[in-house]
């Protein structure tokens, strides 16, 4: 099926320069460290190590799961760039670890999407 | 002294501005590939641009419109004449497949958060209604509206432009941007603000904001 016109987005999200000491990005894990805000519970265990061709639906799925709750507000943040922002779930986790990571952990925070959390 | 007003999510108008300015001065400095580049509008009084007030404007955004059909595939066919479709009846089809899209980011006076305007065209200049643009969202998008009770379209006249325009409505947003936010000082608070906003809100209408936007300069 043939498009017209300028797309929207482009098909292929990847933006990010790889990391200096990745060989090929095909086997690289990410570490993921989830951090909870305001009401929202604490994971028994909440580091985990996953592929980076996952996208970040992957962690607001695995958060859902775990938490047993819809409204979920997950977002990035990195002390270095300093700018929050809530990432589009077919984002490559292997862009935002390369990205926001600090420390070789990529760090999600999330909390519970209501007024009064 | 900045205020420290974004600690509670909002920010003040003149917060508003210089954040507006920045996300203009970043986003032209980025590279995106499929996006015009935001601009900030003064708004006029009596003819003369306003120092104090304006908003940001993205406009002439495309979309190709959901299920359209391409009749230039079937043309590929060895058709008899009576039934080719000519050149230009694919071409006025093509046309007619893309929507254009304005998105304009204003200061909210009551809530002290920025709102999200945004329309909808046809080809031919004609407004969508609220129906064909949710048909244009992809899945996420709809999944966002429908879940959130802080993310909903309303339809609203627009501040400056005294037409009616679809609208994100405001009064969650000051209770998503304190988590967003609470972890800067005053003076990063209010500059990454509308970045941080527009995270979300692009979302909620299917404007993929690039990733760059977020790294350091």
């Amino acid at each position: 099926r043939r498009r017209t016109g300028p797309p929207e987005s482009p098909s292929s999200p990847s933006t990010a320069t790889p990391a200096p000491m990745a060989g090929s990005d095909d086997d690289q894990k990410v570490v993921v460290c989830l951090r909870s805000l305001g009401s929202a519970p604490m994971l028994r265990r909440n580091k985990f190590k996953i592929s980076g061709r996952e996208k970040f639906s992957k962690i607001i799925e695995f958060l859902r799961g775990q938490l047993q709750k819809d409204t979920l507000f997950v977002y990035v943040h990195s002390a270095f760039s300093l700018n929050p922002f809530s990432p589009k779930p077919d984002e490559l986790l292997i862009d935002l670890y390369n990205n926001f990571a600090m420390d070789g952990n990529l760090v999600v925070s999330y909390a519970f999407w209501a007024p009064w959390g | 002294m900045g205020s420290s007003s974004a600690c509670d999510g909002t920010l003040s108008l003149d917060e508003f501005n210089a954040s507006a300015k920045a996300l203009v001065t970043k986003w032209r400095g980025i590279d995106v590939d499929a996006l015009p580049d935001w601009e900030w509008r003064p708004c006029r009084k009596m003819g003369v641009p306003s120092e104090t007030e304006g908003f940001v404007a993205l406009e002439g955004v495309y979309r190709i419109r959901a299920g359209s059909q391409q009749i230039e595939e079937s043309s590929d066919d060895p058709v008899p004449d009576d039934d080719v479709v000519g050149h230009d009846t694919s071409v006025q089809s093509s046309r007619d497949n893309v929507h254009l899209y304005d998105f304009h980011i204003v200061y909210s006076f009551s809530y002290k958060v920025p709102v999200l305007y945004f329309q909808g065209l046809q080809a031919g200049g004609q407004l969508l209604t609220l129906d064909e643009i949710k048909k244009d969202l992809p899945p996420h998008s709809l999944q966002l509206l429908n879940e959130s009770k802080w993310t909903f379209i309303t339809r609203e006249e627009h501040p400056h432009l005294s037409r009616p325009w679809f609208t994100l409505h405001p009064c969650g947003t000051s209770d998503w941007m304190k988590l967003l936010l609470h972890k800067l000082g005053d003076k990063d608070r209010s500059l990454q603000y509308l970045p941080a906003w527009l995270s979300v809100a692009g979302q909620a209408v299917g404007l993929k904001i690039p990733l760059k936007l977020y790294c350091s300069s």
